[in-house]
């Protein structure tokens, strides 16, 4: 009887040790400590480094870079467009990224997204959006983003849809934004002027700054918050 | 008085190539700092590296293939559905979410059976995909 009563308690203990040992203590938030995400055909978590006592080391540990040009950038990237963090980009994994109607792009040249990226990301450089209205490689870029190239547009219907009628808020001369996703942009940081200057390049193309998010934090608050990264080559 | 009219051609003359050589002079010096601007932009990456733990943790990270829940996706037939009508079959409904959703439907596809069968019951009550993806993910962290 005393027997019994010893090995159920010992194996309680040992449950409640087992589920502390495997308890997250470093959460995204109090109610969430992970979120998955796809990245080239696998689902990654993204969840925080547990060690309490971790510290940055590395590129991200950098306090001073020669300004200009790394020099710190406003809140703002564009009239329009929305700067957010974190939280919101944890949802937008989980919603409109998950479902194909949107995107994170990083903004930064292969350099740096070949020494790590979010998961989820893809890259488009910044450079790609101040190419030339007609370079190939700016027109694959905009279909992935969901921007089709118009051809020829006749002027009256172009003066319809100026007066915001046949879905003219959401198309140019030159391109059509109505099935264009929504695009979170992010690049190193609040030093970091690629994703500004990705976003404004796109504002310029006419890409409608209501579907443009700017992750202002970048790659360094990422990092300073211990989530996970990925290096595409390891993939 | 042909002498100030030739005069005046000639300043005018000299005026456009002042214009187009400082065209010229402002769109080189754009591009110029266009290039040295990457130019920096390489250094900088070049000396970066990734914290120990970083990189560690995304080794740690699992990551699962999803490979095999996409295979034959594109032969999947919905019946032509393209959207969550209520009232599907349980397969008719993973039919159509595997169709038009695909994303909610790679998670769908990991969950238990119980637990899929608890997002079929949920779709029955409210047939709305942004609701129906949200159930997904709260039902997989349980």
């Amino acid at each position: 009887m005393g027997n019994r009563m010893f090995r159920n308690i010992f194996i309680l203990c040992s449950l409640v040790w087992i589920s502390s040992a495997n308890a997250i203590d470093v959460k995204l938030t109090s109610d969430r400590e992970f979120v998955e995400v796809i990245h080239k055909d696998k689902l990654i978590k993204i969840q925080r480094i547990q060690d309490q006592d971790h510290r940055l080391e590395g590129g991200f540990a950098k306090t001073s870079r020669k300004c200009p040009p790394f020099c710190i950038q406003p809140m703002d990237a564009g009239e329009g467009v929305k700067t957010i963090a974190q939280l919101e980009i944890f949802d937008f994994m989980e919603t409109e990224l998950l479902d194909g109607d949107g995107l994170i792009i990083d903004a930064r040249t292969p350099a740096w997204w070949n020494r790590g990226t979010i998961p989820g990301s893809i890259n488009i450089p910044f450079t790609v959006f101040s190419l030339d209205i007609d370079d190939p490689l700016l027109i694959d870029m905009m279909k992935i983003l969901g921007a089709k190239r118009r051809g020829e547009v006749g002027g009256f219907s172009r003066a319809i849809e100026e007066m915001g009628m046949m879905g003219g808020e959401l198309k140019t001369d030159e391109w059509d934004f109505t099935s264009a996703k929504k695009l979170i942009i992010w690049c190193n940081g609040m030093w970091c002027g690629q994703s500004p200057r990705a976003i404004k390049g796109l504002l310029e193309l006419g890409y409608p700054a209501k579907k443009i998010l700017y992750y202002r934090g970048g790659m360094q608050v990422w990092q300073s918050l211990g989530l996970t990264v990925i290096v595409p080559d390891d993939m | 008085m042909y002498f100030i009219w030739n005069i005046q051609r000639k300043i005018k003359a000299m005026l456009w190539i002042v214009v187009l050589f400082l065209l010229l002079l402002s769109n080189s010096v754009y591009s110029q700092e266009n290039a040295d601007y990457l130019k920096l932009l390489e250094g900088e990456a070049s000396d970066l590296n990734l914290d120990d733990q970083t990189k560690d943790g995304q080794k740690k990270t699992p990551s699962r293939d999803i490979k095999l829940f996409s295979q034959g996706l594109n032969d999947s037939k919905g019946g032509g559905i393209t959207e969550l009508f209520p009232g599907l079959s349980q397969q008719h409904f993973e039919l159509v979410l595997k169709d038009n959703y695909i994303g909610s439907y790679l998670f769908y596809k990991r969950l238990s059976q119980p637990k899929k069968e608890e997002v079929y019951r949920y779709y029955q009550s409210n047939s709305d995909p942004a609701m129906i993806r949200k159930k997904i993910i709260q039902v997989g962290k349980n």
